[in-house]
C-alpha cells in the first residue's frame, strides 16, 4: 500500500503553457488513482500575470477540477513553494514548475519509491527529457543518477547539478529543509541546486523513483538570467570529508583529452542520429542499433537503452498528446546529456583547492604572477598561470596554479571564493580573476571583503589598464571593499578618468621586488 | 543670449556617466571657443541614488552659465526628452544620452549646420564608432547629397537617437512614447521617419564622432529587438511614390540571397548548423585583403580618438578600427525590395489581406474567391512569402497579389528578417482583417509582434487539416508554432475533431475556433 501524495505546482507567467503542465498533472492523477494512490492538487499562482491567472484556472476546471487553487505574494520560488509544503494534508509533496510536464508514471511511482525507502531519501523522476520550443531541436535525456549507488561520485558535485527541480519527498523532511529565499540583489543562483546539496549535507540522498519520466522545457529567451551563477555557501561543498563518509569520492586522476566546443555539446552525436533518421530503417531500431555501437565502443554502461524501453515510450507517447512538440521527438532524435558519474578535472582542480586553501581562510591573494604578490600579503594564493612558481614556493604559502585551459577557471575562481567564504580576497593583474569578479563579483562580495590592486606595471599606453577586463573596473567598484595602487599618479588616474569613488582609492607600495 | 540648449537623458546609468560628463564638459568649452552660448538641461528619470550623486557632482563643475537638473518619474525616453525641451529656453536644440562619449567638435559644428541651412534639418554626427560588447565603425550618410539608398529606411534606422535641430521641428514632430509593451518601437527611427516624410533633411555635422557604448550583457535596444517591436504606422512607409521608385531595388547584389554549399546543407539538417560553423570558423581566411586603397586618417579623427579614450579608455585605438573593413549597413536589399513592392502592389486600402507561403492549396484559393464573392466591396490582397507560389492561379483577377522577392522562408532571412517584413507590411499597410493561411513564417510573425499588429487589425488563422502520424500523435502548424491565441479574433479549422482536438490539447477557448464549412 503506497501513502498517499500532494502534487504542488508553481505559477507565475507561464501563460498558455499552462494547460500543458495540467493536463499531465491531470493524467498523472489518474493513473495514481488506477495504481491505489490517493493524491491531492495544489496549484499556486505567485504573484501571476492575468493570462497565467486565467489559463489555470480555465484549465483546471477542464482538467482537474477537484485541484486547490491559491494564490501568494511571495516573488520567489522558495517562498511559495514552503507555503504551499505547509498546506498539503498528505505526507508525501511532489514539486514541479508550472511550464514542465510530469509523465504519467511520475506520481504514483514517487509515492512508492518513498513507502519502499522511507523519510531518508528524495526522488526523482529517473529520465528528463529537456525540450525546447523551436520544433527542429532534439530533446536532451537526461538520466537521473542515485546517490546511494556504490558508482555514484560525489567529488563531481563541485561540478554539476545532478538532480533537476522536480522532486517528490515526506513533507516532514521538506517542512524540516525548507527552501531558501535567494533575492536577486546577493547575486547567486537559483535556490533548487542549493537545496538539492542541503538535503544531502543533512545525509538524505537523491534516488530516481523507477520508471518514470519528467519532460522540462528550456524557454527560448527570457527565463533564466541567474544562469551559471555560484550557489551560496553549503556544507557539502565546504567539507569534502562530510561528502567522502556519504560514498565513493573520487579524483579523475587524469586530465582527460581536451574536447573540443562541439563534443562539450554533443553536437556530433546528435547530427548523427539526425542523419540517421533520415534511413528508411524504422525509428525505434535506429536507437538499438546506436545503443549497441556506443556499448561496443567504450566500457560506459549503456546508458541510451533506456529510452527504448516500453515505460518510457509509452511516457512518451501520452506527454506527445498533450505537448505536440514532443511528438516530432518521438522514437529517435535524442541527445545524451549529462552522464554524471564521470569525474572530471573541474572537481578535480575545486577539490584540491579546498585542500590547500581550508574553510574560511583569512586572506586569499589572486595573481597571474607569485612574484609580483608581496611576500606579505596574506596567507593562501591562487596563480592564474604558471610563471613564478618555483619562487612562490619558496616563500611557504599555500600556492597552486591555475593553468588548465580546458574548462572556465574564471568560474572556478568564483565557485571557491563563495563557498569557502575567504575574509578578504585581494585581485592583482589576473584576467581570470577580473573574468570572475566582472560576472559573478556581487555574490563573490556577499561574505568577502574585496581589494583590487592596481599596479605601475599594469598600466599600458593612453592610460589603459592592463588586463583587458579591468577597463571595466567600474562595474565592479560598487561591491569592492578598495582600490589600492602604487603611487599617487596612478589613484589620480582611477579617480579621474575611471571615476572611482576617492574614499576607495588608496596608495600603498605593493610590489614585493622593487 | 543663448543659442543652443543641450539635453541630457539619464537614468540608471550609474559610474557609466562618468567618462560622458567629462566629454560633454570639453564639447562645451569647444563651443564656448567658437562663441555659442549653450545651457544644459539634464533630465534625470527614475534615476537610482548612484547615478544622482555623480550627476551632481558634476553639475557643480560645468562652467555654464546655465544648468538644470529636472527629476521626473516617467520611465520613458521620449516624454522625459519631450520635458527637457520643455525646460529648454534656445532655438537651438541638441539632446544625448548619458552612457556615450562625444567628440568635442559635436555642438559646435552641428550649430555650424544648422545656422546655414537654409531650411529646417536635423543635424546628425558624421561617424559612430560602437565600443564594449561589440566595436563598428560607421560613417552616417546625410539624406541628402549622399550616396545614401533611402529605399532602405523601412529595414535599417540609417542615423542615430543622438541630433540637434531647431525648435520648430521638435514642435511639429514631438517625440513619443516608447510602448514596448504593445510591440511598438524604437522612437527614434519612427522620430527621423516622421521628419523625413515631412521633407526635413538628416544631415550630418562634419568632423564629429559619437563613441556608441554597446553595454556588456545587452542594451536597452536589445531587450526590446528580443521581445520584437516594430515600427508604428508612418506616412513615409505608405508612399505610392516611394514605394514605386524603390520596388525595384535589384535583389542579389553582393551576397545577399546565393547561399553558400554549407549553407544549404545546414538548411537540409538543421541539427548540423553548429558544427558548420565551429567547424568552418576555422578554415575560412582570418579576413579578406581589401583591394581597396587604405583610408587616409585624417588630423582631427585621430585626436577625436586620443581626447575619447582619454576619457573611457575601454574604447579600442583607431587602427583597431581602421583593420577591419565592413560594408556601412547589413544587406537588406531583398526585404527593402520586397517591402516596396508590396506597398506598390497591394495598396494602403486593404480591407482583407491574406497571408500565404510557397504553395497555396486549392482550398485557400477557394477560401479566398468565397472571401472574394462574399465582400464584393472590399478590397482584397494576398501576400506570399516566396516569389513565384504554387496554386495561385485560380484566384480571381481582382484579388491583388505581391510576393517576397526571395524566399523569406530560408535559412538568411527565415528567422527574424521574414517576420519583421510581414510584421512591418501588416502595420504599414493596417488591412481591416488579416488572414493568416498555412504559413510558417506568418505564425512565426504573429507569435513575435501579433500584439502590435492586432492593435489595428483583426487577425485570422486558417489551419490545414491536422495530421495523425504514425505515432498516432497529431501534427499541425498550430502545435509547431504555438501562438498566444487571444490575439486571433477567429482560428478556422477544419473538421469538428480537429476543434475539439486542438482544445483538449492547448486549452484555448472553443469559442474561438470556427469549423469551415466542406467545399
Amino acid at each position: 500500500m503506497s501513502l498517499p501524495i500532494t502534487a504542488i505546482v508553481t505559477f507565475h507567467h507561464e501563460g498558455a503553457l499552462a494547460h500543458p503542465t495540467l493536463a499531465s498533472v491531470a493524467a498523472a492523477v489518474d493513473q495514481a488513482a488506477a495504481d491505489g494512490v490517493d493524491t491531492e492538487v495544489l496549484l499556486v499562482l505567485d504573484r501571476p500575470d492575468d493570462a497565467t491567472r486565467a489559463m489555470v484556472r480555465r484549465s483546471a476546471g477542464l482538467v482537474l477540477p477537484t485541484a486547490t487553487i491559491s494564490e501568494s505574494d511571495h516573488g520567489d520560488q522558495a517562498g511559495s513553494r514552503n507555503e504551499a509544503i505547509a498546506a498539503a494534508s498528505h505526507g508525501l509533496v511532489a514539486l514541479m514548475d508550472g511550464d514542465d510536464l510530469m509523465g504519467k508514471q511520475w506520481l504514483s511511482g514517487a509515492s512508492r519509491a518513498l513507502t519502499l525507502w522511507g523519510p531518508g531519501v528524495v526522488v526523482h523522476p529517473s529520465l528528463c527529457l529537456m525540450f525546447r520550443d523551436q520544433p527542429t531541436s532534439s530533446p536532451t535525456a537526461w538520466i537521473i543518477q542515485d546517490s546511494r549507488s556504490s558508482d555514484f561520485n560525489f567529488s563531481m558535485l563541485a561540478q554539476q547539478n545532478a538532480w533537476p527541480a522536480c522532486v517528490a519527498l515526506y513533507r516532514e523532511t521538506a517542512v524540516a529543509v525548507p527552501f531558501v529565499k535567494t533575492p536577486n540583489a546577493e547575486g547567486f543562483a537559483a535556490e533548487d541546486l542549493h537545496w538539492n546539496l542541503t538535503l544531502l549535507g543533512k545525509g538524505i540522498h537523491h534516488a530516481p523513483a523507477p520508471q518514470t519520466s519528467y519532460f522540462y522545457r528550456i524557454r527560448g529567451h527570457g527565463s533564466n538570467v541567474r544562469k551559471g551563477r555560484p550557489i551560496r555557501p553549503v556544507t557539502v561543498l565546504r567539507d569534502p570529508e562530510m561528502l567522502r563518509s556519504l560514498g565513493r569520492f573520487e579524483a579523475s586522476g587524469t586530465t582527460p583529452a581536451p574536447r573540443t566546443q562541439a563534443q562539450e555539446r554533443g553536437w556530433f552525436h546528435r547530427a548523427g542520429l539526425e542523419l540517421l533518421a533520415l534511413s528508411t530503417l524504422p525509428e525505434r531500431r535506429l536507437i538499438q542499433r546506436l545503443t549497441q555501437r556506443r556499448k561496443d565502443e567504450s566500457s560506459q554502461p549503456d546508458q541510451l537503452s533506456v529510452l527504448t524501453e516500453p515505460w518510457f515510450l509509452a511516457d512518451v507517447d501520452g506527454a506527445a498528446r498533450i505537448e505536440p512538440r514532443l511528438a516530432t521527438a518521438m522514437g529517435h532524435n535524442y541527445l545524451m546529456g549529462h552522464v554524471t558519474n564521470q569525474a572530471d578535472p573541474f572537481s578535480d582542480l575545486y577539490w584540491e583547492f579546498v585542500d590547500f586553501l581550508g574553510v574560511d581562510p583569512q586572506h586569499l591573494v589572486i595573481g597571474d604572477d607569485a612574484a609580483s604578490i608581496d611576500q606579505r600579503a596574506g596567507d593562501a594564493m591562487i596563480l592564474t598561470s604558471g610563471a613564478g612558481v618555483g619562487r612562490a614556493a619558496v616563500l611557504g604559502k599555500k600556492l597552486v596554479s591555475l593553468n588548465d585551459p580546458h574548462f572556465s577557471a574564471d568560474r572556478l575562481v568564483a565557485l571557491l571564493v563563495t563557498q569557502l567564504t575567504p575574509a578578504t580576497l585581494s585581485i592583482y593583474a589576473s584576467s581570470t580573476a577580473w573574468g570572475a569578479l566582472l560576472r559573478w563579483g556581487l555574490s563573490m562580495s556577499q561574505s568577502t571583503k574585496i581589494t583590487v590592486v592596481i599596479r605601475t606595471r599594469d598600466l599600458g599606453d593612453s592610460g589603459r589598464l592592463n588586463p583587458v577586463e579591468a577597463l571595466r573596473i567600474r562595474e565592479v567598484a560598487d561591491f569592492c571593499h578598495a582600490v589600492v595602487t602604487e603611487t599617487p599618479e596612478l589613484a589620480a588616474l582611477l579617480t579621474e578618468v575611471y571615476g572611482i569613488d576617492e574614499e576607495l582609492v588608496s596608495v600603498q607600495s605593493v610590489e614585493g621586488e622593487s | 543670449m543663448t543659442e543652443l540648449s543641450l539635453i541630457v537623458n539619464v537614468h540608471t546609468e550609474g559610474s557609466t556617466t562618468h567618462p560622458t560628463f567629462r566629454s560633454i564638459a570639453a564639447m562645451l568649452e569647444h563651443a564656448a571657443c567658437a562663441g555659442i552660448n549653450v545651457e544644459v538641461v539634464i533630465v534625470l528619470d527614475r534615476s537610482d541614488a548612484v547615478t544622482l550623486k555623480q550627476v551632481s557632482a558634476f553639475t557643480r563643475t560645468l562652467a555654464v552659465p546655465s544648468i538644470q537638473s529636472i527629476e521626473i518619474d516617467l520611465g520613458d525616453l521620449g516624454a522625459a526628452r519631450m520635458e527637457g525641451v520643455h525646460h529648454a529656453s534656445a532655438d537651438l536644440i541638441a539632446w544625448l544620452d548619458a552612457d556615450d562619449i562625444y567628440s568635442a567638435s559635436w555642438l559646435t559644428n552641428a550649430v555650424g549646420v544648422l545656422n546655414t541651412a537654409e531650411r529646417d534639418v536635423v543635424v546628425h554626427p558624421a561617424h559612430i564608432v560602437s565600443f564594449g560588447e561589440r566595436c563598428v565603425r560607421i560613417v552616417v550618410k546625410a539624406s541628402e547629397g549622399s550616396d545614401l539608398n533611402l529605399g532602405i529606411v523601412p529595414a535599417f534606422n540609417p542615423w542615430p537617437s543622438m541630433a540637434a535641430t531647431t525648435r520648430s521641428v521638435i514642435e511639429s514632430h514631438p517625440f513619443t512614447s516608447i510602448d514596448v509593451g504593445r510591440g511598438f518601437g524604437p522612437e527614434d527611427w519612427q522620430w527621423n521617419l516622421a521628419t523625413l516624410g515631412d521633407g526635413i533633411a538628416h544631415l550630418v555635422a562634419p568632423e564629429t564622432v559619437l563613441f556608441y557604448r554597446e553595454k556588456h550583457g545587452g542594451s536597452l535596444w536589445q531587450t526590446q529587438a528580443q521581445r520584437g517591436v516594430t515600427l508604428r504606422k508612418t506616412a513615409l512607409l505608405t508612399d505610392p511614390e516611394w514605394a514605386s521608385r524603390y520596388g525595384g531595388i535589384v535583389v542579389g547584389e553582393g551576397d545577399d540571397i546565393t547561399l553558400s554549399r554549407s549553407q544549404r546543407f545546414a538548411q537540409q539538417f538543421p541539427a548540423l548548423t553548429l558544427p558548420i560553423r565551429a567547424a568552418t570558423k576555422k578554415l575560412r581566411p582570418a579576413a579578406q585583403a581589401t583591394t581597396a586603397e587604405p583610408e587616409v586618417v585624417e588630423a582631427w579623427m585621430e585626436q577625436a580618438f586620443a581626447d575619447a579614450i582619454g576619457f573611457e579608455p575601454e574604447i579600442p585605438s583607431l587602427s583597431d578600427y581602421l583593420a577591419q573593413a565592413r560594408p556601412w549597413s547589413p544587406p537588406f536589399d531583398a526585404f527593402c525590395s520586397s517591402y516596396w513592392q508590396a506597398v506598390a502592389g497591394l495598396g494602403c486600402d486593404l480591407d482583407c489581406l491574406f497571408v500565404g507561403s510557397r504553395y497555396v492549396e486549392e482550398a485557400e484559393v477557394d477560401l479566398i474567391n468565397t472571401y472574394r464573392r462574399d465582400h464584393p466591396d472590399e478590397v482584397v490582397g494576398l501576400w506570399c512569402d516566396c516569389p513565384d507560389p504554387e496554386g495561385v492561379s485560380g484566384l480571381d483577377p481582382s484579388v491583388r497579389i505581391s510576393c517576397a522577392s526571395i524566399d523569406m522562408g530560408v535559412f538568411r532571412y527565415g528567422k527574424s528578417g521574414g517576420q519583421r517584413l510581414l510584421a512591418t507590411i501588416a502595420i504599414q499597410l493596417s488591412p481591416k482583417v488579416m488572414h493568416v493561411l498555412h504559413s510558417p513564417l506568418g505564425l512565426r510573425s504573429l507569435g513575435t509582434y501579433g500584439s502590435a499588429i492586432s492593435q489595428e487589425t483583426q487577425l485570422q488563422l486558417s489551419l490545414r487539416p491536422i495530421d495523425i502520424d504514425a505515432h498516432g500523435a497529431p501534427a499541425s502548424l498550430y502545435f509547431d508554432l504555438p501562438t498566444d491565441p487571444s490575439i486571433f479574433q477567429v482560428i478556422h479549422v477544419a473538421s469538428q475533431e480537429d476543434a475539439d482536438l486542438i482544445c483538449v490539447t492547448t486549452g484555448i477557448e472553443r469559442a474561438l475556433l470556427r469549423v469551415r464549412p466542406a467545399t
